[in-house]
């Protein structure tokens, strides 16, 4: 996900880019349950928490930059938008997939390892549909309790078109 | 084998199924509040200006309550901008919806902050429930504006 300084030094996200990393994380989230992939649990929390920690690193982001762009699958959407939220989700999801994989890679309980891969699966898929960012809302309330910095701007906790 | 992977990718759908149920319900249940908040009477503003001049103006009302920090945090700098973007055509009026149960009903205001978007006949063009970004309050402006200047040709 992208930050620029904009006028008024407003802070701004590539929708886009965001939308692209939501779908590859529930069809790969998805599919690992689908196939009883433990790896493939693992594989989306590396690329959640390398886009987490660093975001010019992001699986998702070169993907996007040198796959889905150059063959015109999608545009960019520049928004007004405080990342830093978004790269808390991000981290979030990546905690609950590896726990997941944990879980099932380590341990008998796979059930409880697939509810976890599973609340990402859901929770990438509401943000990806109606743009409710479950991990944004939990950092604007921490930032509110002075637990982490303040959202600079939307953060993304609202549904869109609502 | 085939079987196991065939009971995931059904319980995969139930799930994805109920989300979607669970989001259609909530997305008609707003759209159906803004529907009759969209077809509210017209919230009507004395004025001396001459029919030209009203017709060329927006009003944004713009519920909030004092312990909305949202409202106060993001919502009124945007509006601030959106002010400063289109000058003297826009205007932004503050409600404190706990002492405006009337407005708020009228406008169905489920949830702070709440911006309403008036033409120069005070019927409502556009409700947006929660934060609402510059861009698309100015869009919103914009486009009333257009519909006006419509009329008057």
């Amino acid at each position: 996900m992208r930050s620029t300084s904009g006028i008024m030094d407003v802070p701004r996200i590539d929708a886009n880019l965001g939308k692209f990393s939501q779908a590859c994380t529930v069809i790969l989230s998805g599919l690992a349950f689908v196939f009883n992939q433990p790896l493939l649990v693992l594989i989306t929390a590396l690329a959640l928490a390398i886009s987490a920690l660093f975001p010019a690193a992001s699986p998702y982001r070169l993907l996007y930059k040198y796959g889905a762009l150059p063959l015109h699958l999608l545009q960019p959407r520049i928004i007004e938008d405080d990342p830093s939220p978004h790269r808390f989700a991000q981290g979030i999801g990546a905690v609950f997939l590896i726990a997941s994989s944990i879980v099932l890679l380590l341990t008998q309980a796979t059930i409880v390892g697939w509810i976890l891969d599973l609340i990402v699966f859901v929770l990438s898929g509401i943000n990806l549909v109606v743009g409710f960012c479950a991990g944004c809302f939990v950092y604007y309330h921490l930032g509110r309790l002075g637990l982490l910095p303040r959202v600079r701007y939307e953060g993304g906790f609202h549904w869109r078109g609502v | 084998m085939t079987s196991d992977i065939l009971l995931r990718l059904v319980v995969l759908l139930l799930v994805a199924l109920v989300m979607c149920l669970l989001l259609w319900f909530g997305r008609r249940l707003v759209e159906k509040s803004r529907q009759r908040a969209l077809s509210a009477t017209p919230f009507k503003q004395e004025s001396v200006d001459t029919p030209k001049d009203r017709a060329l103006r927006v009003r944004v009302l713009a519920f909030t309550s004092e312990d909305c920090r949202q409202c106060h945090q993001f919502q009124e700098p945007v509006l601030r901008r959106v002010i400063e973007a289109r000058g003297d055509i826009v205007s932004v009026e503050y409600i404190d919806a706990p002492s405006s149960p009337e407005l708020t009903q009228r406008y169905q205001v489920l949830t702070l902050p709440t911006t309403v978007l008036l033409d120069a006949t005070g019927k409502a063009q556009a409700i947006n429930y929660g934060f609402t970004n510059a861009m698309r309050l100015l869009k919103q402006v914009d486009d009333i504006l257009e519909q006006e200047a419509l009329k008057i040709d």
